[in-house]
């Protein structure tokens, strides 16, 4: 082990010349040229050049360079082994005029650092392989000027890598090998500036990987592909950086991140691989209005997932376009809302689960399995809709008796039933309907399940079962049957008593949905050659086109949505609500699941008919009948395929809850229903014209005001305050057990009823122009007064404390007692008293004390 | 010039999903048709179980 120093200016490092080395600093030359066991010193001023000649590879232990302005070039690939550390305290040129030159960490010892200083660097290949090295950064590893590639590529062969604190800027990083090795990401931030590969650790086997807290930001600018191979481990947080690129960016593995996030400002394009799961904790990608952000899977109809942890809720994105993603958590027993928002302006491209296309300012819930639905605390009476879809119809297997032969009829198609601003409480009973069972070997199709809601209170029926005889005959599934729209029958499979024949099955049935009934499914065909034998198309969903006949060696095309779209070739599944394409051989297909009911669910088109060879093609969800079976040549008959089950879908807007405070106001052209108390503090206002019910107390302080055009109850305590008021022109009846006005007033054209104490006291007035009647004691207390212009029938005693008056044209018919205390006056004017008490009233005075009784008639 | 070869193992993609109440789990595993030979239902289904279980559980405890 010896120092070796670089003596002399400009020069050659190779292998063999000893010109510019010296054994001391600033010594003679003619030391022996640097071995993996001796550490380089450049440490003298000037400006110079190292040349490393062609594709030459130099040695040394520790690379030291600490004085002078030293350019490194090579003219070919060569570059330097390091054996030991790295550390550059002066600005370094690894590099000149464009040229690259490698840098390999070569140690089998651990203890190693590297500070590249603010060296300006064209790295080609940056490598750390050596077994049981390590090394750990005490400086950014970057080019201190120039792209985010100047280190093209960061390699992770063997060793470990620790990039501490500090920064790593380069073209891509990869690690994708089974040796011994370790990567600890630190706590800086990796910046991944090319295209491609940009990052590769598919292969973990052997590497320990600790995320740390770093942020891996992929900052390439251009419109070329990038992938993120990362082999399934635990990131910290990978940004999606470069505010330019409209770019795709995949991801391949089952990765998982604490953030996800974007921060380009223009249309790009992220892929999950089919059939892996990103996790992440925080989700942070939207797009923005002109500058869409597609994700979606690696592979056309075949899902990938992506995870919130934590039971967390995403509401931040919009602008997204989706296809072929699940996202989770993503609860279907009525238990949960959604977790996922994709916002109001995204755009649903079809086979995608567990994400609402709307804003969060909804909740909503989709339900295809559990018994009973508890109503949310914020659920709104005045804003929701619920929407069902009963079970598909399975379709018929094919039916054989000798040259009697039927291909099976598709099963029907579901009916559909919309729902607006229910009111409910509680618990909510309701069923899904089930898929119809595919006829097997001779069966006909079961039918769908009727799906309810509410005990029943409202249903969408299942789908028929196709059908088929040895008579022949085929026959499609009925339609199902909804209060808003009926499904699609089924189509009817070819049928015939030709020897050698065979005959393909009828599509199943579309189901309804929102924009019309389910269309039908196809008619199958049949034929002595195997191959012309093709079920009929899957009908198209609500509004959507029938399936098209089977015809020689083509399946009917799958009917269309209602938008004109989805509809299946020959082989081929529907999408977005359309039917599948006919069968004629043995590729297996499915109706396309609608996204028409609030952009995220719908009725499902319905599966296309079989052939003679085994193949199934399944109703779409939701609610859409399933393929008939075939026959082939030879006289075997083929199953059916199933309906797809049934669903509700639940979505409302959430209420503000039962506190209106402020100067804030309430309008509702509905149902207002509060379980808890309803409280309306200074100022704020509550218009409503129709039932305001609140199952608790209501409490109106200051000046709250309400008008109400229908009935007002309240079965709890109802208590007005300061100059609060209420103003009914229908029927208020408080079921309360005590009712106070302090300070408020009651107008009311309409019958105001009482079954509870009813208090004004302080300068509270009431003014009814026809009957307000307690059933209780009513009590006028303080400076309030009561001017009725009709009956006022207090059951039990009427008190008029100090001040208060009674006055109007009204009929005061008091069945107990009546108290006037000192000051207060009843001036009945035209008015009829009536003393039905039969004595057991007690007028207390009549024109005695300060009291003043006026009575006429 | 550096002439970079990939692996010349021919990779076994196995795609696995597991679905429960609340999640859908989707991975793909990539490794030699060697690897895949070596491997029996019963150690297949055993890591299966083994990776689902460490998921759900870094779902639950996130940052973790």
């Amino acid at each position: 082990m010896a120092n070796r120093y670089w003596v002399g200016g400009t020069g050659t490092w190779n292998t063999t010349s000893t010109t510019n080395w010296s054994a001391s600093s600033g010594g003679a030359s003619g030391a022996s040229v640097p071995t993996a066991s001796d550490s380089v010193f450049f440490d003298q001023a000037g400006t110079y050049t190292v040349g490393i000649p062609g594709a030459i590879t130099v040695n040394c232990l520790d690379f030291n360079v600490s004085a002078g302005t030293v350019s490194f070039t090579s003219s070919g690939s060569g570059g330097v082994n390091v054996y030991g550390s790295l550390n550059w305290t002066v600005s370094v040129n690894y590099n000149s005029g464009g040229s690259t030159v490698n840098l390999s960490f070569l140690s089998t010892t651990t203890g190693n650092t590297i500070n590249l200083g603010t060296a300006n660097t064209y790295i080609n290949a940056l490598t750390f392989n050596g077994v049981g090295g390590g090394w750990t950064l005490t400086g950014d590893l970057k080019s201190s000027t120039g792209a985010d590639n100047r280190i093209a590529t960061i390699t992770l062969t063997n060793g470990s890598f620790d990039a501490s604190s500090y920064n790593v800027v380069c073209g891509a990083f990869t690690s994708s090998n089974s040796n011994t090795r370790t990567l600890s990401m630190g706590s800086g931030t990796w910046t991944i500036g090319g295209t491609g590969t940009v990052w590769n650790t598919a292969t973990t086997t052997g590497l320990t990987f600790n995320k740390n807290t770093a942020n891996i930001v992929l900052s390439n600018t251009t419109t070329t592909a990038r992938t993120f191979a990362g082999g399934g481990l635990t990131y910290n947080k990978l940004t999606i950086g470069g505010t330019t690129g409209t770019s795709t960016l995949t991801f391949t593995g089952s990765n998982t991140f604490s953030e996800l996030a974007s921060t380009k400002t223009v249309a790009h394009t992220i892929t999950f691989t089919a059939s892996t799961t990103i996790t992440v904790t925080t989700w942070s990608i939207t797009g923005t209005s002109g500058n869409v952000v597609t994700l979606n899977s690696a592979t056309a109809g075949t899902q990938a997932t992506v995870a919130i942890t934590g039971g967390g809720t995403v509401t931040t994105p919009d602008y997204l376009n989706v296809k072929d993603l699940s996202f989770t958590p993503f609860v279907t027993n009525g238990t949960a809302p959604y977790n996922w928002y994709a916002g109001a302006n995204s755009t649903n491209s079809g086979n995608n689960s567990g994400i609402l296309f709307a804003a969060s300012t909804v909740k909503a819930y989709l339900i295809t399995s559990g018994t009973s639905f508890t109503t949310p605390g914020d659920w709104n009476n005045a804003s929701n809709n619920i929407y069902l879809i009963g079970g598909g119809g399975g379709g018929a297997s094919g039916f054989v008796s000798g040259n009697n032969r039927a291909g099976g009829g598709g099963g029907g198609g579901a009916g559909y039933t919309a729902l607006t601003n229910q009111t409910i409480s509680g618990a909510i009973t309701y069923a899904i309907g089930a898929a119809g069972t595919a006829g097997t070997t001779g069966v006909n199709g079961g039918a769908g399940g009727t799906t309810s809601w509410n005990s029943g209170a409202a249903t969408a029926g299942g789908g028929g079962g196709g059908q088929a005889t040895t008579t022949p005959t085929s026959t499609g599934g009925t339609a199902g049957t909804g209060s808003t729209y009926n499904g699609g029958v089924g189509g009817a499979g070819a049928t015939g008593t030709a020897a050698s024949t065979g005959y393909g099955g009828g599509g199943g049935g579309g189901a309804g949905g929102p924009n019309g009934v389910g269309a039908a499914g196809g008619v199958g065909f049949g034929s002595t050659t195997t191959s012309f034998i093709a079920g009929g198309g899957g009908g198209g969903n609500g509004g959507g086109t029938a399936g098209g006949s089977g015809a020689a060696a083509v399946g009917g095309t799958g009917g269309n949505n209602f938008g004109g779209t989805g509809g299946g070739a020959s082989n081929t599944s529907g999408t977005v609500g359309g039917g599948s394409g006919g069968l004629t051989g043995t590729t297996s297909t499915t109706g396309g699941g609608g996204i028409d009911i609030s952009n995220t669910v719908g009725g499902g088109g319905g599966g296309g008919g079989g052939a003679g060879a085994v193949a199934t093609s399944t109703g779409g969800l939701y609610g859409a009948g399933g393929g008939g079976g075939g026959v082939n040549t030879s006289g075997s008959n083929r199953a059916g395929s199933a309906g797809a089950q049934g669903m509700i879908f639940i979505i409302y807007t959430p209420s503000t809850g039962g506190i209106v405070n402020g100067a804030s106001n309430i309008s509702v052209s509905a149902v207002l229903t509060s379980a808890g108390s309803i409280e309306y503090s200074a100022s704020s206002a509550i218009s409503c014209s129709a039932v305001l019910s609140a199952i608790g107390t209501k409490f109106f302080e200051g000046v709250a005001s309400i008008f109400c055009n229908a009935t007002e109850s309240a079965s709890a305590t109802l208590t007005f305050v300061g100059s609060s008021s209420i103003s009914c022109t229908a029927i208020t009846q408080i079921t309360a057990t005590r009712t106070t006005f302090a300070d408020s007033s009651i107008s009311c054209s309409a019958v105001f009823t009482s079954s509870g104490l009813l208090e004004n006291i302080g300068y509270a007035d009431i003014n009814c122009v026809a009957t307000a009647t307690a059933t209780a004691s009513y009590l006028i207390g303080g400076a309030a007064s009561a001017e009725c212009f009709a009956t006022v029938i207090p059951i039990g005693n009427t008190t008029f404390s100090a001040g208060s008056t009674l006055s109007g044209f009204a009929t005061l018919t008091p069945n107990g007692r009546i108290v006037g205390d000192e000051w207060s006056t009843v001036s009945p004017g035209s008015n009829t008293w009536t003393d039905v008490g039969s004595g057991s009233n007690t007028w207390t005075e009549v024109q005695s004390g300060e009291n003043t009784w006026l009575r006429q008639g | 010039m550096e002439i970079i070869n990939s692996d010349p193992n021919p990779l076994v993609r196995f795609a696995w999903t597991v679905r429960d109440n609340e999640y859908v789990y989707m991975d793909t595993w990539e490794m030699t048709q060697e690897e895949w030979d070596a491997l029996t239902p019963e150690e297949i289904e055993k890591r299966q179980q083994e990776q689902y279980a460490k998921w759900r559980e870094h779902m639950a405890n996130p940052g973790t």
